[in-house]
C-alpha cells in the first residue's frame, strides 16, 4: 500500500468521543481558528517508521560516542570546548521546554495530522535533551578540566547569560499554544537552528569536537521534520482569513524575540568561541537566516498577505556589532560564569577589523583592559574597571548595550508605579501587547543587588570542589587560579545602575 | 523598510560520511544543475532549479545495498525549500 494511502486510512480511524464535547477534548484553547482546517503533513510519518528511523539515528550517533570514549581522537581546541560549557548549558533546558510546548500544542489542535506531528516532535525534543546531556557527559569524562560541564543543567537555570534563553523559552511555553508553533517551529527551528546546529557543527568539527558536531547534526535531522510541522501549521492557519492579523502579530513578535536570543547565541559562539575561521558570524547569519530563511521561506508568505517583520532592517544592521557587544558583556562578567575564557589575540583583532571595520575603535579599549585584569595577584576585576554591569531588558533579558554600548537603544518605561527597562523598540512593543507576561521576571539586580560578588558566586554554586577556587577563570591557562578570596579583595558590590531616559 | 529579496535555492544538507559522498556523486552525475558544497561535517546539494528529487532506486543501485527513504532521512540534517516524503523518493521544492 502506498504511504499516502496508508496515511489516509490511519487518519480516518480518528473519531469524536461521545462522552465529552469537542471543546472539552481540546484541553487548552487557542485564539486562532484551526479546528476545521485541512492540514498537510509532508513527512506522513507513522509511529512504527518514526521509531525505526530514530533507532537508526541513535545507533549511528551513539556508536560514535562509544568509539570516541575508547579511541584517542586528540584534544579539541580549548577556546571552543570551554565556550561550550556555557553554550550547552542553555540547550538542555530549551529542548525540555520545547517538549512541553509540543504537549500543549498536541492537546489544543483538532486536526489529527498536526497532532501526530507535534507528538513525534515532543519525543524528538526529549531525545535532543538527552543527546545534549550525553555530549556534556562525554566532555566531562574526556576534557582536561571537566568543571563547569558538571553544573551545566543547573547553570542553565541560573547564570546571568542563561536568562536570555530562559526568558525566551518561558515566553514560548506560556503563549497561546498555536502562537508557540510560529515562534518555535517557524523562527527557532526553520530560521535559527539551521545556523546553530548545522552551521556551528562545521566549527565544532574544525576545532576537534567531533562528538558535538555529530550531536548537532543528528538533532537537526529531527528539526527537518519540525520545520515541516511549522509549515503545516502555518499553511493550515492561512486557510482562514480571520487568522491573518494574529499570524502577522505573532510573526512580528517572534522574529524579534528569536533574533535577540538564538540569534545572539549564534553570533557570540560563531565569532568568539572559535579560533579557526572561514567566515564571520555575521556572514553566516546573513547566509542562513536572512538569505535562506527570509528570502527562501518568509518571502513566499507575502502572497498570503504576510508583511516583512517591522524591525528587519534593524536586525540586519545589529549584526555589525551584536557579537562584540555580547562578548564584552560575557567576558566582563566572567566570575559569574563557569568556564575558562580565552581573550583576544592579534590574529583575532586583525580578523575582526577586516570583517567588522571599526571594531578596534569601539571595542579595542575593553580588550586592552581585559588583558590587564587576568592576574589574580594584581587583584583587578574587569567588571569593576568597567563600572559594573549594565541594565537588563525586562523582555529579552539581554544587557541593554545593543547594538553597541555607545549607541544603545535602552529606555525606561513606567507602568502603574513600576519602572521597566527595555533594550529596543522591538522589546517595548512586545511588552505593551501583554505586560502581564513579562512583569514577573526577576533579573540579576532583583536577586543580588547589594551583595558582594564572592557571595553571589558561592550562591550560584560556581566554585570548585575545594570550596574556594572559582570555576570560571579569565584565561585558559592562568599562572594561578582565581579564588573567592581574590574576588573578595576586589570588593565589588552589585549596584543597580540608574535607569535610562524614559520613553 | 527593506523588502525581502527572494531566494530560490533548493538544497538538501546531508551529514558528512560515506553515504553522503555516494549520494552527492550520484546527484552530480545525474543533474548538471546541481552544486555540491563540502563543509566538513556536512555536505550541501543545491540547485537553482524548481526541485531536487532523491530517488531511492537510483541510490540503491550506486550504494550497493538496499537504501530506503528512512535511511535517507537518517542522514538528511536539514533542507531548504518545501519537502515531500513519498514511498520511493524525497522531493524538495522551491514552492510549497
Amino acid at each position: 500500500m502506498k504511504i499516502s494511502e496508508a496515511y489516509d486510512r490511519v487518519k480516518a480511524i480518528d473519531w469524536e468521543p461521545s462522552y465529552i464535547t469537542p471543546e472539552q477534548k481540546t484541553v487548552e484553547t487557542t485564539k486562532f481558528h484551526i479546528h476545521n482546517t485541512k492540514p498537510n503533513d509532508p513527512f506522513k510519518t507513522f509511529v512504527r517508521e518514526y521509531c525505526e528511523q530514530e533507532l537508526e539515528k541513535d545507533d549511528r550517533h551513539y556508536a560514535l560516542l562509544e568509539a570516541a570514549a575508547r579511541l584517542n581522537t586528540g584534544e579539541p581546541d580549548a577556546r571552543w570546548v570551554e565556550g561550550m560549557k556555557f553554550g550547552l548549558s542553555n540547550l538542555v533546558g530549551v529542548e525540555y521546554a520545547a517538549a512541553r510546548a509540543m504537549g500543549r500544542m498536541a492537546r489544543t489542535v483538532a486536526p489529527v495530522e498536526l497532532r501526530q506531528g507535534y507528538m513525534m516532535q515532543m519525543l524528538d525534543e526529549m531525545r535532543h535533551s538527552n543527546l545534549e546531556m550525553n555530549v556534556i557527559r562525554h566532555h566531562m569524562r574526556s576534557w582536561k578540566d571537566p568543571v563547569g560541564f558538571d553544573v551545566a543543567a543547573k547553570a542553565g537555570a541560573s547564570s546571568v547569560g542563561s536568562s536570555i534563553f530562559r526568558s525566551m523559552v518561558e515566553d514560548l511555553i506560556t503563549s497561546d499554544p498555536v502562537e508557540t508553533a510560529i515562534g518555535l517551529q517557524v523562527f527557532v527551528e526553520t530560521a535559527y537552528t539551521n545556523l546553530f546546529f548545522v552551521g556551528l557543527s562545521s566549527h565544532a568539527s574544525a576545532h576537534g569536537d567531533d562528538m558535538l558536531a555529530s550531536t548537532l547534526l543528528t538533532i537537526q535531522s529531527d528539526e527537518a521534520r519540525h520545520m515541516a510541522n511549522g509549515w503545516s501549521t502555518l499553511s493550515s492557519l492561512l486557510q482562514d482569513d480571520r487568522n491573518l492579523p494574529m499570524i502577522q502579530k505573532a510573526m512580528d513578535k517572534w522574529s524579534w524575540r528569536i533574533h535577540c536570543s538564538f540569534g545572539l547565541g549564534n553570533m557570540l559562539f560563531g565569532d568568539y568561541f572559535v579560533r579557526k575561521r572561514t567566515e564571520s558570524a555575521k556572514e553566516m547569519t546573513m547566509r542562513w537566516v536572512f538569505d535562506d530563511f527570509y528570502g527562501g521561506f518568509y518571502q513566499k508568505l507575502e502572497k498570503f498577505g504576510i508583511k516583512p517583520p517591522p524591525h528587519l532592517d534593524e536586525m540586519i544592521t545589529d549584526l555589525d556589532w551584536m557579537s562584540h557587544s555580547a562578548a564584552i558583556y560575557i567576558f566582563g562578567a566572567w566570575p559569574t560564569f563557569f568556564h575558562r575564557y580565552d581573550g583576544l589575540n592579534d590574529d583575532d583583532f586583525e580578523w575582526f577589523e577586516k570583517k567588522y571595520p571599526g571594531f578596534y575603535k569601539h571595542f579595542g579599549g575593553f580588550w586592552e583592559a581585559y588583558g590587564k585584569c587576568t592576574d589574580p595577584e594584581e587583584g583587578k576585576l574587569i567588571l569593576k574597571e568597567m563600572g559594573g554591569l549594565p541594565n537588563f531588558c525586562q523582555v529579552c533579558q539581554r544587557p541593554t548595550i545593543f547594538p553597541r554600548p555607545d549607541i544603545s537603544q535602552q529606555r525606561a518605561f513606567k507602568l502603574k508605579d513600576q519602572t521597566f527597562i527595555f533594550c529596543s523598540d522591538g522589546c517595548q512593543e512586545i511588552f505593551l501587547e501583554e505586560p502581564h507576561h513579562y512583569v514577573g521576571f526577576k533579573n540579576f539586580y532583583d536577586l543580588y543587588e547589594g551583595k558582594e560578588l564572592s557571595e553571589i558566586i558561592q550562591e550560584l554554586g560556581f566554585v570548585r570542589a575545594d570550596g574556594k577556587t572559582l570555576m570560571a577563570q579569565p584565561e585558559l591557562e592562568p599562572k594561578r587560579l582565581w579564588t573567592l578570596d581574590d574576588v573578595r579583595k576586589a570588593n565589588y558590590i552589585v549596584e543597580r545602575p540608574q535607569p535610562p531616559a524614559f520613553r | 523598510m527593506s523588502t525581502i529579496k527572494a531566494n530560490h535555492t533548493v538544497s538538501a544538507k546531508l551529514m558528512g560520511g560515506e553515504e553522503a559522498g555516494i549520494i552527492c556523486d550520484l546527484m552530480e552525475e545525474l543533474h548538471e544543475h546541481v552544486d555540491i558544497i563540502d563543509s566538513g561535517s556536512y555536505v550541501s546539494i543545491e540547485t537553482q532549479q524548481e526541485e531536487l528529487i532523491f530517488d531511492m532506486e537510483e541510490i540503491t543501485e550506486v550504494m550497493g545495498h538496499s537504501y530506503s527513504v528512512s535511511n535517507f532521512l537518517s542522514i538528511l540534517t536539514t533542507y531548504k525549500g518545501f519537502i515531500e516524503v513519498n514511498d520511493d523518493n524525497v522531493v524538495i521544492r522551491d514552492n510549497g
